[in-house]
Order: structure tokens, then sequence, then C-alpha cells
């Protein structure tokens, strides 16, 4: 499959391009050998004041790597026996880390090169159960402490959170003294972490309560979202001043320990998202996310929250966050704005590829980023056990969307390389479509309330780096994915490197609209049968030419019982995004296609299973399946028929 | 109506049919030997540390071991025995030896190996040496326990032996060497699966049979038992018929789907099985046959098997499964009678998500557990791979861990920290209390539970457990006998670790600072010492709780029948209802040993 040159036609120009550009030509991966008997199941990551870095494993181990940057590196233990570490910071040179129940000063007295004294800053109460994970610490710029700690399970009705000791789904601010204070509320897997700005942000994912992965900014007293947290709110030193009941005013907990709850499109009470609960009772300290991270599109599973502060040494990005993704083993990128006070913004695929779940990220001496990996049970696209890598930019600069911002009547999209104006300012060059998530005490949400939002106008800065659209029919609350997809690079007539903004239009800013003569963009239909159009050579095309005559098979849609070809498939699974969790051969998030055709279910009952899965059926599996009921049925007949092609 | 009763997922012991207590009211059950060492007595003690001092009090109950010169013979039983399963409680005096001879002529060591670290067939628990011309690498064959289980010498020790006579064809010549199937020492298992070539040094013969006496040396040393429980397993074991099956291809729910219809397949097999055909994706299986029962009585049968399924015997339908998400290990205790039972197994494959099953056993009152099932029906195989953790040094290692009494958890320590040894004595402290709350020899830790898979935080010991007081240990006078735990007064501040890496606990409450260390003495015990800095008048340690405290001599105690001895200076026995408390003063330094 070598050199395969994509010919694309738009309206009046057509160019020629080179294979597209990947990740891999802007930032690569580099491994970090690790000595064979270390189990690195990464849990945090810290840089040390000399730039060695600090790492801490499951095994409760907490190594300390000497001369990281070159490629022989010294593995030194410095501390062992602690309780599953899934956090580590320097504070004034000395490691601190979370236990699963306790924070934990290191202390190396004796000067030997390992800790002898094993310090508790803060032991929290916990009830013993295995999804009790707690996270941090996260320093904040008066020099405490931020920790987060999961939430249970029930017994019976196990896919139900519970807190069943004081601060279980809670933040807590631990004092350098030692002194707690619960901070805020709402937490139910809140490994993501992170400081921006001087300010504590949290990410969570999908599960119960929570529609799908997001980031939020969190301010004492919040109140994040999964009501089990709140059992303790009213402890005189709790903060939060939202209660269950309030929230089951508009929403059915459904709090039946025998049923599982399971999507309803239409219950009793109205459908209400997050974002609806926060507009609906204010001054309650409900946040929605800041920014939403689609389930099964940029992760399935939040963890470190980064910010860069490489001031351009680690590419164009400087001052966004990073957003690592367990269960899909990549780094989202996040481009935050405040609008009337609250943060929002744009989030965007930036790298995929690590060997194993990416769980912590640290910033080296020299600007790489170092990515701490770990599967442990969970799960993940790159499914080795454990990893550790750097990320490190070519210098390259990589045709992207650098930022969008909302504007009153749309956005404005800055790229990192002028855009070919003629076809920036051509509104049928963009799509943008909008979504939300439900908020119920169901495992996940699919994307519910979708919309189209016509692009009523594009004006092209003088220096092609900055466009400002204008989009009808935007939702505040929603998710609007904003997809430049026909705008190519000037100098090289490149597309953009990650196709999709997802924009969560928390607040649509006041301000002059553009002055702009509005245009009516062609419908979607028109322009899916330009892009089908013959001459156009679609990697469907490519797959009838390349094979021989004769054996060609009728096309898929006049003939339903055919099986699509494996690129159709691979387009489709992309679409959907099937392959956030699902390989063709090997386990993932998921079981593999393989694995799945020997089940022998008919296309009938995958169909089912795909628009309701059963993860009962794969009790082997840490993450259940989001129902897929928004794809369209007849992609799901295509993919379940391709899928039992796999065995 | 039969009785039934189903224990779900669990293997139980059970007193069934067949067990046979010794009571030791007389020593009927043994052959008159013409010497007095072998005595009863109502209860016997001894020292830590001088050899023979066995003082007893006069009564029943109690076998007790006297040697003197020239009045020392062997104890035989009056009856001879084949396979069979025998426990008891044993007790050492200090540097005693003893053996416990399988058909007099198998050793299963008895000695007081209390102290030893890496133990050998020699020690206590051992397959005691024999004599083997020949035998590449030297002339000995014996067999090693796995860890060293003992206990200091006055405790009472627990033994249990599942043994396998030696298997001999009509003309008597041996086809298959006698077995230790398993022998448990205070509740872990030093040896499994032992092939006895042939007897043992200081047998009663060199011939080997069928079967023979229980033997118990009498010649090296004091000992004493109690207890003894038995099981005479020589019958002959249950058998099946030949089965005729029937293979029903389709996707059905109910037995009435196909019962009506004609099978798809019929034939005849000899082993329980529901791979009968090479499509098994949507079928249903019956099978019927009879089970050969040579002896009437309590039957135990356990099966484990996948989708719905309906079993009956002797006409009774004695299990229908109604949940077929329930596939774990279901046991049932049957009153068959003797010779032919019909027996019938109707089994629907209903989720193509689970592998196929299909394991079944049984046990009779005089027979081992036997399997019905054929090789590829049932997989015995594990998902998990096991981690373990060593302590060659000395190891400092948190983890959730759970409390364990008489098989049931009673608690889960979830701030615990876990000691280990290279001497192979460790200790859980749980920081919550402040506490010792168990300890155990043998190897560190299984952290199976926390690292493979998803993992629940969780480690378990590795050898046998003595479970202490999983409640506060420092209380004052009021609250002596309190089941709480040390609650918010309590600060914890860490440990730090010595240049030997063995750590010192830091705590404080109420005003007072405590300094915590434990340390083992002779390879044998742990001495705790708590240095206490702004000691508060109104704290006592609690350094025992139990049902039984019994001061045995100067600073020296027996807790809860002789299972363990605590030593301190300057302690107080309280009782209230059946709560034993031993405490002491928390004062600037306070020390005392944990012996067992």
């Amino acid at each position: 499959m070598k050199n395969i040159l994509f010919l694309i036609l738009f309206s009046f120009s057509s160019l020629l391009i080179a294979q597209e550009p990947t990740e891999n030509d802007y930032y690569k991966i580099a491994k970090i050998a690790i000595p064979e008997g270390i189990v690195l199941e990464a849990g945090g990551i810290a840089k040390m004041v000399n730039g060695d870095i600090a790492i801490s494993t499951r095994r409760g181990d907490v190594y300390i790597i000497e001369n990281p940057y070159s490629n022989k590196p010294y593995f030194r233990k410095f501390a062992s026996g602690l309780h599953e570490i899934l956090g580590l910071a320097i504070k004034d040179g000395v490691i601190y880390c979370a236990q699963r129940g306790e924070l934990t000063r290191l202390l190396d007295k004796n000067g030997d090169g390992k800790a002898d004294r094993y310090e508790t800053v803060y032991s929290w109460p916990i009830s013993g159960h295995y999804h009790e994970y707690s996270y941090g610490p996260k320093i904040g710029p008066d020099g405490s402490f931020y920790v987060t700690a999961n939430v249970a399970f029930g017994n019976s009705d196990w896919w139900a959170g519970k807190s069943l000791v004081p601060w279980r789904g809670w933040t807590m601010k631990i004092s350098p003294e030692g002194k707690m204070e619960p901070f805020a509320a709402g937490m139910r897997s809140p490994c993501g972490i992170g400081m921006f700005e001087g300010e504590f942000f949290y990410g969570d994912n999908q599960g119960d309560w929570q529609g799908s992965g997001f980031i939020s900014h969190v301010e004492k007293g919040d109140f994040l979202g999964h009501p089990a947290s709140l059992v303790w709110a009213d402890k005189p030193n709790s903060p939060v001043t939202m209660r269950k009941d309030e929230i089951f005013t508009k929403v059915d907990p459904r709090d039946n320990p025998k049923i599982k709850p399971e999507f309803i499109d239409k219950e009793a009470l109205p459908n209400t998202t997050i974002f609806d609960m926060r507009k609906a009772m204010p001054g309650k300290g409900i946040k929605s996310p800041a920014v939403w991270l689609p389930h099964g599109v940029l992760g399935v599973s939040t963890s470190e929250i980064i910010t860069d502060e490489t001031a351009g040494a680690f590419g164009p990005f400087s001052g966004q966050l990073f957003v690592g993704d367990q269960g899909m083993s990549k780094i989202a990128r996040v481009y935050l704005e405040k609008v009337n006070g609250q943060y929002q913004g744009a989030a965007f695929d930036f790298r995929s590829g690590f060997r194993s779940g990416v769980l912590r990220m640290a910033w080296g001496n020299d600007q790489s980023l170092f990515v701490g990996g770990t599967n442990r049970g969970w799960g993940s696209i790159g499914n080795e056990a454990f990893g550790l890598e750097r990320l490190i930019f070519t210098g390259k600069m990589p045709f992207e969307m650098k930022t969008v911002k909302a504007m009153p009547d749309g956005f404005e999209i800055t790229f990192t390389l002028p855009v070919n104006k003629k076809l920036a300012a051509d509104v049928n060059n963009y799509d943008v479509s909008s979504f939300t998530y439900k908020y119920h005490p169901v495992y996940g949400s699919p994307m519910i309330n979708q919309g189209e939002n016509p692009v009523r106008g594009a004006i092209v800065s003088e220096d092609g780096l900055k466009v400002r659209i204008v989009v009808d029919a935007l939702r505040e609350g929603y998710i609007h994915a904003i997809v430049p997809e026909g705008v190519l690079s000037q100098n090289e007539n490149y597309p953009l490197l990650h196709k999709t903004a997802y924009y969560t239009l928390n607040a649509i800013p006041s301000g002059d609209k553009a002055n702009i003569t509005l245009v009516t963009p062609k419908s979607k239909a028109e322009r899916e049968r330009i892009d089908a159009g013959k001459l156009v050579n679609t990697p469907d095309n490519q797959t009838k030419e390349a094979a021989p005559k004769g054996s060609a098979k009728p096309s898929s849609s006049s003939n339903s019982s055919s099986v699509i070809s494996d690129k159709e498939a691979m387009a489709l699974l992309t679409k959907h995004t099937c392959i956030a969790c699902h390989k063709e051969k090997e386990r993932a998030v998921g079981p593999s296609y393989a694995e799945i055709a020997k089940r022998k279910y008919t296309v009938a009952e995958m169909e089912a299973l795909i628009i309701a899965p059963k993860p009962e059926n794969w009790p082997d599996f840490a993450t259940p399946m989001a129902p897929m009921g928004h794809v369209p049925k007849a992609d799901i007949r295509k993919l379940a028929a391709w899928i039992n092609t796999r065995k | 109506m039969k009785k039934i009763f189903w224990i779900i997922a669990l293997w139980l012991p059970m007193l069934l049919e067949g067990q046979t207590v010794i009571t030791l009211e007389d020593l009927s059950f043994f052959k008159p030997t013409g010497k007095t060492n072998w005595q009863l007595a109502k209860d016997v003690s001894t020292d830590l540390s001088k050899k023979d001092g066995f003082t007893s009090l006069p009564g029943t109950g109690v076998l007790i071991n006297l040697p003197t010169e020239g009045n020392k013979a062997n104890l035989h039983s009056a009856n001879e025995y084949g396979n069979v399963d025998i426990s008891f409680d044993f007790m050492m005096s200090a540097h005693s030896n003893s053996g416990f001879y399988l058909q007099g002529r198998y050793e299963v060591q008895l000695l007081d190996s209390w102290g030893v670290t890496n133990p050998s067939s020699a020690d206590c628990g051992g397959i005691y040496q024999r004599f083997k011309k020949g035998m590449p690498g030297g002339t000995y064959e014996g067999h090693a326990p796995r860890i060293n289980a003992c206990l200091a010498p006055g405790l009472w020790q627990h033994l249990d032996i599942s043994f396998q006579a030696p298997q001999f064809d009509e003309n008597g010549k041996k086809i298959m060497d006698a077995k230790m199937l398993q022998i448990k020492l205070n509740g872990a298992i030093i040896q499994e699966n032992v092939s006895l070539s042939g007897p043992t040094g200081g047998a009663i013969s060199e011939m080997e049979t069928a079967k023979g006496p229980f033997v118990i040396q009498g010649d090296h040393g004091s000992v004493a038992f109690r207890n003894f429980t038995l099981s005479d397993l020589d019958s002959k074991p249950a058998y099946l018929d030949s089965i005729d099956y029937q293979v029903f291809f389709g996707n059905f729910k109910t037995k009435e789907e196909f019962l009506t219809k004609t099978p798809d397949l019929i034939g005849k097999t000899d082993k329980l099985s529901w791979d009968l055909a090479s499509k098994t994706y949507h079928f249903a299986n019956v099978l019927k046959t009879e089970i050969n029962i040579s002896e009437a009585g309590e039957h135990q049968i356990d099966f484990e098997i996948n989708g719905k399924y309906f079993i009956k015997i002797n006409g009774a339908e004695v299990f229908a499964e109604p949940n077929e998400e329930d596939n774990n290990r279901k046991s049932i205790t049957l009153n068959l009678p003797k010779g032919k039972v019909p027996m019938e197994i109707i089994l629907i494959k209903t989720k193509k998500s689970v592998d196929n099953k299909l394991g079944f056993w049984i046990k009779g009152p005089n027979f081992r557990t036997t399997s019905f099932h054929s090789r590829g029906s049932y997989l015995a195989s594990s998902s998990n791979e096991e981690i373990w953790l060593d302590a060659n040094t000395p190891r400092v290692f948190r983890s959730f861990m759970d409390l364990m009494k008489n098989g049931k958890r009673i608690k889960r320590v979830v701030h615990a920290v876990n000691v280990g040894s290279p001497e192979k004595l460790h200790y859980t402290f749980d920081l919550d209390n402040a506490n010792i709350v168990q300890i155990w020899k043998g190897n560190f830790l299984n952290t199976t539970p926390m690292w493979d898979d998803r993992g629940d935080g969780s480690s378990r010991p590795l050898g046998p457990v003595l479970t202490l007081s999983p409640y506060a240990f420092i209380v004052n006078k009021a609250n002596v006998f309190s089941q709480g735990n040390l609650g918010e007064n309590l600060s914890i501040k860490g440990y730090e670790l010595d240049n030997q890496d063995i750590p010192t606990f830091n705590y404080s409450i109420d005003g007072a600072d405590f300094f915590d260390k434990t340390v083992i003495i002779d390879k044998k015990y742990f001495q705790r010492t708590i240095s206490v800095k702004n000691p508060n008048p109104d704290h006592l340690l609690r350094v025992a709780m139990g049902t039984d405290i019994v001061k045995k001599e100067e600073n020296r105690y027996l807790i809860d029948g002789k299972s363990y001895y605590i030593e301190a200076a300057g302690a107080s026995i309280e009782q209230s209802g059946n709560v034993k408390v031993l405490f002491v003063p928390a004062t600037e330094k306070v020390q005392y040993s944990i012996i067992w």
C-alpha cells in the first residue's frame, strides 16, 4: 500500500496531495527501557528538581529514574510497600503520594538514597471496596494538596456508585500540616486531576450519572454530578450546599438494588442534562463540565490533566491542556477560555499510539512529555500491561486548529499554519453539528438531541491564520462538533491533522455579530453527492478498482446480505468510534471482533446488542460498552455482518 | 422425603456419616503395651524450654506420653486401616520428638521444631526419611514440609492427614505406592500428594500391606494428644454404569421444548459430559445412567455445570436450576440406598456467552471424592496468575487485609501494614487501632487479589494465621472491654525504618506520643516495645483479648485454650462475661512478647 495518491476534488479546484501526514510526523513517542523484573504499572509521575523522574507503581514502589533523557536511564528504587499509589508530586524537593488510604510524605533521613520515613500527612476513611481508588496530590498555589477519592459500588447493585464512608466521591484539600478540608463533591472516578491557572481541575469518565468523560473546574463547595457523595454534605465541615433530594426532583434515581437501570428515551420526568440542572438550581454550586470529552471519540477513561508550560518548546499549544486517556491509550488537547467568568472551550484529538493505557504525565527538563501507562485489568487499546514513554515535539508545525473561541454568532478558529483562503472562505468546507448527554443514573449516555448547525458565513483573516464562522442554531449547554474538513493549509495543501473540534458551549458570549452577508450552504446530502462523484477516488472506489474483474461484489446498498469490504468496515468503525474500544484480533478495552465472531450471533442479535449491550456477557472486561443507539441501523447491520466474518 | 441441603460455592468441612471420634475416656482404642508411659489425663501443660517438663491434671480426654528409661513403648491402634483421614490435636514438650505412623509404616514426624526457619523432612510435619538403596544423590528419601507451621512447646497444635493405602494386584504385587494425599499443620497445607516408595525409618515392618495400625512413637520424648477424629475410607467408591445420552440441536429455553422430539443424536458413553456432539452452540443433552452404591448412607454430591440443568437421582428431582446466571459449584447431601441408583441429568445450553462445563463428584460415607465426568467436560484451571510477595529481607507492605476467624471474615483492615521477615514470622499492624491484629508463620503474602487484573486492594497471608484482637490497643479504665476502634482522636504519623528496614510506628492520642517497634527474638517470637512520650496516666494497653486468659507463671499468660502465650510484666486480667482482657498501664516504656 505504498504511495497511494489521493485525489480530492473540491468544487472547482483540484489539488494533488502526497500521503496525508500523521501524528508521528510531528510528535514522536520514545520508549524508555524498563529493567526486567520491574512491573512499572504507572500510578504517578513527577519531575525531581534536577530533572530526574520519580514514578510510582501499582505495586507500591517509587522509583527515581536517573538520566531519563539518555538511552541508559538508571532506575533507583526509592520507596516500596505502599498501597497502590495513584499519584505523585514533588514539593520543596520532597516526594508526596496518595495511597489508597492516606497522603504520605517520603523522606530519606539517613541519605542512603532510599526513603526511611513514611510520614502520614493525612489518613482518610476508606471502606475497603476495590473501586475506592484515591488520586493525587496536586499542589495548589497556597501549598495545599488536592486529593480525589473514587466512590465504591453496591453489593447486589454493583452498578451503583456509593459513598460508604466520608469523603468518597469528594475532592479533599489538605494543608501542609495535615488538616483536611472537604472541598467539593460529586466525583465518581476522579482519576483526572490537574492545575490550570492556579485552579484545580478534575476529569471523570463515563459511568452512572456521567454521560461521558469531561474535565471541570472545581471550586470550593461545587457539586460535580454524582449524587453518592452527597450523603456527607450535611457534615458540619462540608461546604457543599447541594442535596440528593434536590436532584431527585428532576431525575428519577431508579434506586432499585435488583434492577440495573438502562437508558430510557422518555421517562416520566423530562430528559435533563447536568447543564440544565445547573441552570435550574443556581447558587447550588452545580458545575457542568468545562469541556466534554465525547465518549469513545476523545476517550473512555479520563486521566491526567497537564498544562503546557513549555512556552512553545513542545509545539504551538502553549498554555493549553493535555488530557490523558487510559482506555484509548491516547492524549487529547483542550483549549480553555472564560466566558461570563466560567471556563469552557474546545477539545481535540492530539496523540494516540501509546503502548499501554495513558495514566500520568509530567514535563521533563527538555520539555518532552513523560507518559506513564498502565492497563491493570481496566483494559486499554495499547495493550501492554505497563509502559513509560516520552512524547517529543519534532519542531515541525502540524496543521491544526490551534484554538476555537466562542463568538456571539459562531466560532473563531485559529490555525497553526495559514489556510488556503479560497477554501477556508467557502461555508461548504465546514460541518457543524451539536449534541449533549443525558443526566441519569444509567451507565453512560448516548448522544442525545443531535442537531445540525448550518454554517452561514466564513471570514478569513488577512494572514490566513484565523477564520470566523457564523453558525446557526447554537445551543447553550451543548457540545458543538466543528469539522473544517475541506480546509487545507496554504503552502502544502494538507488537510487538518485532526479534523474535529468539540466545543462545549456553556455560554454564548455577547458582543457584535459578524458583519457579513449570510449565505446558505449546500445541504449535507448535496455535499455527500459531490463527494461520492465518479471522479473522486474514495477508499471504496479504490477497492472496487483493485479487485480483479468479475469478482467485484455488488455494492452493499443494493444487496444487504453481502459483506462490506475491510476498508469500508474500517471507515464505519472509525466513524462510529468502535475502534476506541475494539481491535480486530486482540483484546482491548472490549473484546476483539474475532472473539465476538466466535459467539456466532446472528446479525439481528448483534444489532440488538450494539444498541443495548449486555456487559454481563463479558464478565472479564472492566468497562461496560456504551449503548450505540445513535448509530444508523443500516451501518450496524453492515458492521455486524462484517464482524461475523472475522473468526 | 429426603433430607436435602445446599451449600453454595463453598467447601465447608462437614461431619459426615462415617466419621469416628475417639473419645479417650479409656485406652481401649489402642493395644495394651505392657508399659505405663502412655496415660490419660484431663489436661496437660509444659514449660517453654524445659525438656520433658509435662505436668498433668488427673482425668481423661487427653493422651500423654511420659517416657522414662525402660518404660517407653510405642502405642498401636487395636484396629487396622487402609485409606483413612485422621486429625488430632497434639502438644510437644520442649525439644521433644515423636511420630505418627500410618499403617505402622509411614511416619509423619512430630517434633518441637519451634524456631526452625527452613524445615527439613526431619522437622514437624515432615515425611520422615527412609533408607533407599541406589537413589542418586543420597541414600535417604524424605519429604520436607512446605513451611514450618509448628508452634511453641506447651501449645495445642492441630494435624490433619489424608492417607491413601498402597494398592496390590490379586497376586499381592504392589501396583501403586502409598500416598500422603494431604497433610495440614495448624491449618496450613504442608504436604500434598507425596508418594511413599516404601516404609519410612522405624516402621513395624518393611513389608507393605493393604491395612495396618496407627502407631504413635513413644520412645523419644513427651508428647500429648486429644480430639482424634478418623474417617475410614476403605469402601469401594461409587461408580457409574454406562450412560445413555440424547442430544437435541436447537436454541432451547425450557426442557419441554425438546423432550417430546426425536433426539438428533443418541449413544452410549462411560463418563458424564456436555461434549457429545461436534455442534456445540445450541443444544440440550439428556444423560441417563445408574450409580452403583456399595454402602447405604449419606453421600455428598457436588456439581458444577453451566447452562440450565435438572438432576434427578433415585426418581426424585434433587436439583433444578432456575437461575442460569449462577454457574457456581453446588453441593447436596443425599441418603442413598445400596445398589443401583438411577440418575438423569438434563442440560440446556442457554447462553452463548459462557463456556460449556459439566463437572460431577460424589463422596460416600466410606470413600473419597470420585469424579464421574470426562476429562474435557470440566477443566480444572484458573484464569488468574498467582503473584506472591517474599520477605527475603524485612519488608513493609501495605494493603487491605481481611481478618478471619473460623473461616469467616470478621473485619477488613483498611489501613493495614504488613511486616514480613526472613525469619518467616510476619504480622499485620492496623494503623487505625495501633494494634498487631494477626501474626503468621511461613511465606509472606499472596498479592494476587490485589495485583491480578483489576484487583480488590487486598493481600492474604501465606501461612497459618493467629488472629488477635481486632479492636483498639489503647483504652482506659472505663472502656477496657471496648470492641471499638481508636477513633478520631488518634493521629497516625507513619513509620520509620531502621538500618535493617524494621519499622517503628508513630502515633499519638490524647497528648501521648507513641513509638512502637516489634522485633523477632531467637527466630521464635515477637517482642513489642512501646515507648511513650508524655504518657497519659489513664491509658491502658490491651496486650491480649480472648475468651480464656490464664496466668501460667510469673509474667507469662496462656490465651484461648493454649493457643499462644503473652509475656508481659505488670499485666492485669479483667473479665466481663466471657471476654477477658490482659492489659498493662501505658508507662514510658512497655514491653511484651507474643509467643506461639
